[in-house]
């Protein structure tokens, strides 16, 4: 059990400085789709380790017991995340709802700490925020709901070995439409552009985000990071196939978010009314049509 | 050993003994509810779980009395909710308009919820239902609204009659009131309709979409411990129902090859999906912490019917398991509204904010509550959720798992209204002064509910193999749980797992911020306003139309239900004004030309 | 003793009354008292008057069916009294007839002599109801009810060319021998019935209630919405279970009016916003319903509806016409409030209302589940559909009448309810509530009148 956790725990980090580092290739990447240089690929882990060492002020215990709940939350979920289908700290009991719901732990303790600090403009980030959730996660948990049903489990390495099968493809293609509002969801839930109305620097100060800095910042920016690698490695174990081996993981990882940021880096913000209907319109027909065909029908490519 | 008959009228009579105290003085009458339902909880609980129960009468003519496992839970359930909201009644009795007649109420209404759960025969069931339907009912109108308590009573005899044709047809094929041989004794069309008449009650009672209007009125505008027992238990007589309804009676129509469900269980399970939506949507519309609640609790009945209706072995007790969880988390939630309520003397969350200063274990205790209702780990909720979606998706129940997801998303919304409004945000001036921490008496509950809460989502096996009980007696596999784990369709759950880990997460979180340097503290008005300079607390705390956003979205269809029934309400006056018209004129002769006209088209017609 | 001085005595009394101005109020008292009293003391039997064997000569049957119907009358009758003769002292002679006639009704065995008495008690009636300061309601009531009494006169005249007698056992035991076709039959018989659906507030017919009960006093109120309703309840429960045949169509049709009277009753309370209109057109629905559940057969069950309306419907409106003779208004919203301080009087009025809404632990719970059991058990599922459905609606708007009486903080109206009233009131409140959990002999009742058939010479 010990193992198991200190297992757990090394996911954690793992993921964290994986998405990490990614995070600050992609703002190279970034940079130069914007025609500029960007930063070092680890401008990344600079920018945590001072803030971690300023002294910053507090907002009162709700404020800080926040961000823990927060930052606990999401290294808890973490340590449930699969890296292939071998390496996973807690075997068998790696269900999707999981990830699904103990994140939501961290987001309600990063959305306390944040309303906490009696910045209105913390409110608003986090209504934005709970709103986007909203939107984007009915349609993707739909999708899911045809893979689960057509999977028979709702394990996530389960999933991920069942498409390793030869018969099987990879739900990104066996259920196209379901692998487009995948990949929109995603960029709802790691709040790339046009989805990134909860943080929207210019206009609400960043949102939740606006009270913190030095250890408490630090702190939730660790926690974005491992959010950004829980949800992200989530859409690769339900849709490409997981991965055999840990560098065919890292690959695939780098590849779909590098393309999630390219695609972003093109788009402007959508108002958060307009990210509702967005995916109350297409993305949720294209889930339930895709569900209907492949579950009543069983028409899977 | 402990003979139900003997409780029952022991909890009627303490209830006429409150009254009597309550009229010398307030508060002590209603202290005797606390030790009656304290005592009434216990002794069901304990001689229930022991089966010691006694089920002959000697005393009630015509009552009779059996113990089932799904009475048993249903009872054990409410009577614990009714012990712990009374702690609250002492601290409330004062401000109510008939203290006296307040506790009696309690009590008898205490009373006739065990009758329902525990009799055999269907017409007590039926009495005891109406009985309940009548003691509560007066309850309601101490508390703000008027108009609550005859929607109620509109809706819930709505249910209650529907109830009793269904009775009355079960009879007739069986000859007897018996619960089990007269709902054996139905099959074919019979069946069909004795299950769409008491899946009629079962939404009545349970305020599900389309008679869903009065639960929002009563939960919002009951006195706080009242609308505390209704949500978490009396809406719960509903539950009971469905039970009879859904599970234990066939499901009848076409059925559908591909995931062998039945034409009605497609429908009862879209009207839930429908509860559960506008349940959500109207949640996060509301300013009133109390409506928000109430709401809440109309679309977790929603899930509930959606379980029950697809009867399998983890949607029940997935289902049963909710009407656990929700009524732990609803109570809590609501008796933690009703403590800021009885000091600040509001609910409305536009006029609070900051409460968290005063009253962090109230908090808590609502923060509890609202983790479980969202369906988050490590809570009571998110075992009954994930079971419910576990049976969802194995049915691929599209349309259905868009609400239930929808519904399980929107409660992050919502529940967090509060919490954010009320609770956190700048500290209102106004209530700064008056606001402390909730007296002892009334923590009591709230964090033995909490305490609840949380056993609930970590370690739910002894509830479930109790659930299984009930699963087996209504017959339906029952569910496989090891000693730590739950096995649903697709996948195997192991809270305890999940709290530990969830519990290291925290202490590696906690162990990064206590070994960085020390924070420094600063008031909450302290904050970045982009170099303006606001003073008024009011106008740097963001409460009111939290979600406007999205609101606009829908808010002009959102009162459908409710514009109905006053249509329909409007209509009845109409009729009724119409007849005062043509029949009832200050002259004679009309009522001669009535007779005349009726005579006439008897004659002319022939059809003599 | 005989029965036949339950109608005499008060006769006699009401002379004597004239005589002794002074003292007629306490005759009144003691006579409506004696005739309570003096129905345990009688035993059941049919009295022949003047001689004449029965279906010749004018019979008086007092049975456990007029027995039961009569102990209710008086009983109620004395009640109305009591909390009354002071105030109203110039109608004892009336009351005194009234009760002549009332007794007259639930005793006679013979369809003319019915006709007197339907006179006698309605003259009385017009009488007592002109202390309504309300003499067009009087006078429309006075022209409503005669035409009825003709009506029924006309249907009885024409029974009587085709059969020869008017006795009432004598008449149902003729049809039924000579074997006529109900459908000949059916004309008279729907005279006679409408006829006494005038007296008996059925829907087209009874346009005089409102007038008449909207503006009752403490007085008039409970005698005509309790005494009179409950006295012709019984008449026409005994004409409809025992004399008249209907055939199957006219049984449909008057059922369908039945029906009808019921939902526009509780539509038209539901629709008032006066307590006394509430009250009067909530006992039309129920008039409807007694009548409907005589007609099909269910002779036990019918009198204990009767017998719960009587008593309800007497705490009702005594309640609220003392509150609104007091406060000269009887609107819903200027009696907001009125237990708050009256708050013995106020459970009375909340037991007799859920009473009447059929909810359990009171009276009417008991009769209304026995009367929808009864009614399932032949088979009959759309009658007891329309009896729920309104009674919803009933239910709604006496619950909202209660919650606003109950509830009001500020400016409550001042009305003091003298002992008498209170004692009265809790003391049926209190039976209501005793009969609806002790419920044995009332079953057992029940059976036995249903088992009783009513032939020549009465149900002994």
């Amino acid at each position: 059990m010990i193992t198991n956790i200190l297992f757990g725990v090394g996911v954690a980090f793992f993921g964290f400085v994986l998405q990490t580092s990614i995070a600050g290739v992609n703002r190279k990447v970034v940079g130069r789709v914007q025609k500029r240089y960007g930063p070092k690929w680890y401008q990344e882990f600079l920018d945590i380790f001072k803030l971690l060492s300023k002294r910053s002020v507090t907002h009162g215990w709700i404020f800080d017991f926040g961000v823990i709940m927060a930052l606990g939350g999401i290294i808890g979920t973490a340590m449930f995340m699969p890296i292939t289908s071998d390496l996973v700290a807690f075997a068998d009991f790696d269900n999707f709802f999981i990830f699904v719901y103990l994140i939501a732990v961290g987001m309600l303790g990063m959305a306390m700490s944040a309303s906490g600090s009696g910045n209105p403009l913390a409110s608003i980030g986090v209504m934005r925020a709970l709103t986007t959730m909203l939107a984007y996660e009915v349609p993707f948990m739909i999708v899911v709901l045809t893979i689960i049903k057509l999977t028979g489990t709702s394990s996530v390495t389960g999933i991920a070995e069942f498409q390793q099968l030869a018969s099987n493809n990879w739900f990104m293609i066996a259920l196209p439409l379901g692998g487009i509002v995948g990949v929109m969801s995603l960029m709802g839930m790691i709040g790339k552009k046009p989805f990134e109305t909860y943080i929207a620097p210019a206009e609400i100060a960043s949102g939740p985000m606006v009270e913190y800095g030095g250890k408490q910042l630090g702190m939730l920016f660790i926690m974005h990071e491992i959010t950004v690698f829980i949800e992200v490695s989530l859409f690769v174990h339900l849709f490409l196939g997981g991965a055999e081996n840990v560098v065919l993981f890292i690959v695939k990882y780098f590849l779909v978010y590098t393309t999630l940021n390219i695609i972003s880096s093109v788009y402007g913000r959508f108002k958060i009314d307009q990210v509702v209907l967005f995916f109350y319109k297409w993305p949720i027909l294209m889930a339930i049509s895709q569900a209907f065909v492949a579950i009543y029908l069983g028409w899977v490519i | 050993m402990a003979s139900i008959e003997l409780i029952i009228v022991f909890t009627a009579l303490a209830g006429v003994l409150s009254y009597f105290v309550g009229r010398l003085n307030k508060v002590a009458g209603s202290v005797v509810t606390i030790l009656a339902s304290m005592f009434v909880f216990v002794s069901v609980a304990y001689f229930g779980y022991n089966n010691e129960l006694i089920h002959s009468t000697e005393f009630l003519p015509y009552v009779t009395f059996s113990v089932t496992y799904l009475g048993l839970f249903f009872a054990i359930l409410v009577t614990f909710i009714f012990a712990m909201v009374s702690f609250f009644n002492p601290f409330f009795v004062e401000k109510y308009k008939y203290p006296a007649l307040y506790s009696m109420l309690y009590l008898l209404s205490l009373a006739g919820v065990l009758g329902v759960f525990f009799t055999n025969n269907f017409m007590s069931l039926f009495f005891f239902f109406e009985f309940v339907v009548w003691t509560s009912l007066f309850l309601i109108p101490m508390g703000r609204s008027k108009r609550a308590a005859s929607s109620y009573y509109a809706f819930s005899t709505v249910g209650s009659f529907a109830l009793l044709f269904a009775i009355f047809i079960m009879r007739e094929a069986s000859g007897t009131f018996n619960i089990v041989s007269s709902m054996a004794s139905v099959n074919g069309t019979e069946a069909a309709i004795v299950s769409a008449l008491l899946a009629v009650a079962a939404f009545a009672k349970l305020g599900a979409f389309p008679l869903n209007v009065w639960l929002p009125r009563v939960l919002g505008n009951s006195p706080d411990a009242i609308s505390a027992v209704f949500s978490g238990g009396l809406e719960k007589l509903g539950a009971f129902v469905a039970v009879l309804a859904l599970v234990k009676l066939a499901p009848f129509g076409y059925v559908v090859d591909a995931t062998g469900l039945a034409a009605s269980q497609y429908v009862i399970a879209a009207l839930g999906a429908l509860t559960i939506v506008f349940g959500t949507l109207m949640a996060i519309r509301q300013d009133d912490a109390k409506k928000l609640l109430a709401y809440s609790s109309m679309s977790n009945g929603g899930y509930i019917l959606v379980a029950l209706t697809i009867a399998s072995s983890a949607s029940v007790s997935g289902g049963l398991y909710h009407v656990v969880a929700h009524a732990l988390a609803s109570t809590a939630a609501f008796l933690a509204i009703g403590a800021v309520s009885r000091i600040t003397g509001t609910t409305k969350m536009s006029e609070l904010g900051g409460m968290i200063h005063k009253m962090p274990v109230t908090y808590l205790v609502y923060l509890i509550a609202i983790i479980s209702m969202a369906g988050i780990p490590p809570m009571g909720g998110f075992i009954s959720k994930w079971l419910i979606f576990q049976a969802v998706i194995d049915k691929g129940m599209i349309l259905v798992a868009v609400a239930v997801f929808f519904g399980s998303i929107g409660s992050f919304l919502y529940v967090f209204r509060p919490l954010a409004a009320l609770f956190l945000g700048q500290e209102l001036p106004q209530h700064r002064e008056v606001s402390k921490e909730a007296p002892f008496f009334m923590l009591v509950p709230m964090v033995i509910l909490s305490g609840l809460i949380i056993y609930t989502g970590v370690l739910p096996n002894f509830f479930l193999g109790f659930i299984n009980n009930v699963l087996t007696e209504v017959g339906v596999t029952p569910l496989v749980i090891g000693s730590y784990t739950v096995t649903g369709t697709n996948g195997v759950l192991q809270p305890a797992l999940i709290a530990s880990v969830f519990g290291v997460g925290v202490l590696i979180a906690f162990i990064i911020f206590i070994v960085l340097k020390k924070s420094r503290k600063v008031g909450l008005m302290d904050t970045y306003t982009a170099g303006n300079f606001i003073y008024t607390e009011e106008l740097m705390h963001y409460s009111l139309d939290f979600y406007a956003p999205l609101e606009r979205l829908y808010e002009k269809y959102i009162n459908i239900t409710k514009d109905f029934y006053k249509r329909l309400e409007n209509k009845v006056v109409d009729l009724g004004r119409l007849m005062k018209y043509y029949f009832f004129t200050n002259k004679p002769e009309i009522m001669v030309l009535w007779i005349i006209i009726i005579m006439g088209i008897i004659l002319w017609g022939d059809i003599l | 003793m005989s029965a036949i001085l339950l109608i005499v005595v008060p006769l006699l009394a009401a002379f004597i009354s004239i005589l002794f101005k002074k003292a007629s109020p306490y005759i009144l008292l003691i006579v409506s008292f004696a005739s309570v009293i003096v129905l345990g003391y009688i035993e059941l039997e049919v009295i022949t008057i003047g001689g004449f064997a029965s279906p010749y000569g004018i019979n008086l049957v007092f049975d456990q069916y007029s027995l039961i119907g009569l102990y209710i009358v008086n009983t109620l009758f004395f009640l109305v009294v009591a909390i009354n003769c002071v105030k109203f002292k110039e109608m004892s002679t009336i009351l005194l007839i009234a009760l002549a006639g009332l007794n007259g009704l639930l005793l006679t065995g013979d369809l003319f002599n019915l006709f007197v008495f339907i006179e006698i008690s309605g003259i009385a009636a017009y009488l007592i109801t002109a202390t309504n300061k309300n003499p067009l309601a009087t006078f429309n009531y006075l022209v409503a009810g005669t035409v009825g009494s003709s009506l029924y006169l006309v249907g009885l005249i024409i029974l009587y060319a085709m059969f020869g007698t008017l006795n009432m056992a004598d008449m149902a035991n003729e049809i039924a021998v000579s074997g006529v076709d109900a459908s000949l039959v059916a004309f008279p018989f729907l005279l006679m019935f409408i006829g006494l659906g005038v007296e008996a507030k059925l829907l087209p017919f009874n346009s005089w209630v409102k007038g008449i009960l909207a503006s009752s006093n403490k007085l008039t109120g409970p005698i005509i919405a309790s005494v009179y309703a409950a006295t012709i309840g019984f008449v026409v429960g005994r004409l409809l279970t025992s004399v008249f045949v209907f055939s199957d169509t006219l049984g449909l049709v008057i059922t369908i009016i039945l029906l009808a009277s019921i939902i526009a009753g509780e539509a038209m309370a539901f629709s008032s916003n006066k307590v006394r209109e509430i009250l009067l057109f909530s006992s039309i629905a129920q008039a409807g319903l007694v009548v409907l559940v005589f007609l099909q057969g269910f002779i036990g069950w019918g009198v204990f509806l009767v017998v719960a309306n009587a008593a309800g419907k007497f705490i009702l409106f005594t309640v609220t016409n003392h509150a609104s003779d007091e406060l000269g208004t009887d609107e819903v919203n200027d009696l907001k409030g009125l237990f708050v301080n009256n708050k013995i009087v106020g459970l009375a009025f909340t037991v007799a209302s859920l009473s009447a809404i059929g909810l359990p632990v009171f009276l009417g719970f008991v009769v209304k589940m026995n009367i929808l059991g009864d009614l399932f058990a032949e088979g009959n599922l759309f009658i007891p559909a329309v009896i729920l459905i309104t009674s919803v609606v009933e239910g709604i708007y006496f619950v909202r009448l209660l919650i606003k009486l109950w509830y009001k903080e500020h400016d409550l109206p001042v009305v003091q309810y003298d002992f008498i009233i209170k004692y009265v009131v809790v003391i049926l409140a209190i039976l209501i509530m005793v009969f609806g959990v002790y419920t044995a002999p009332i079953e057992t009742e029940a059976n036995d009148l249903d088992l009783i058939s009513f032939v020549e010479g009465g149900n002994l």
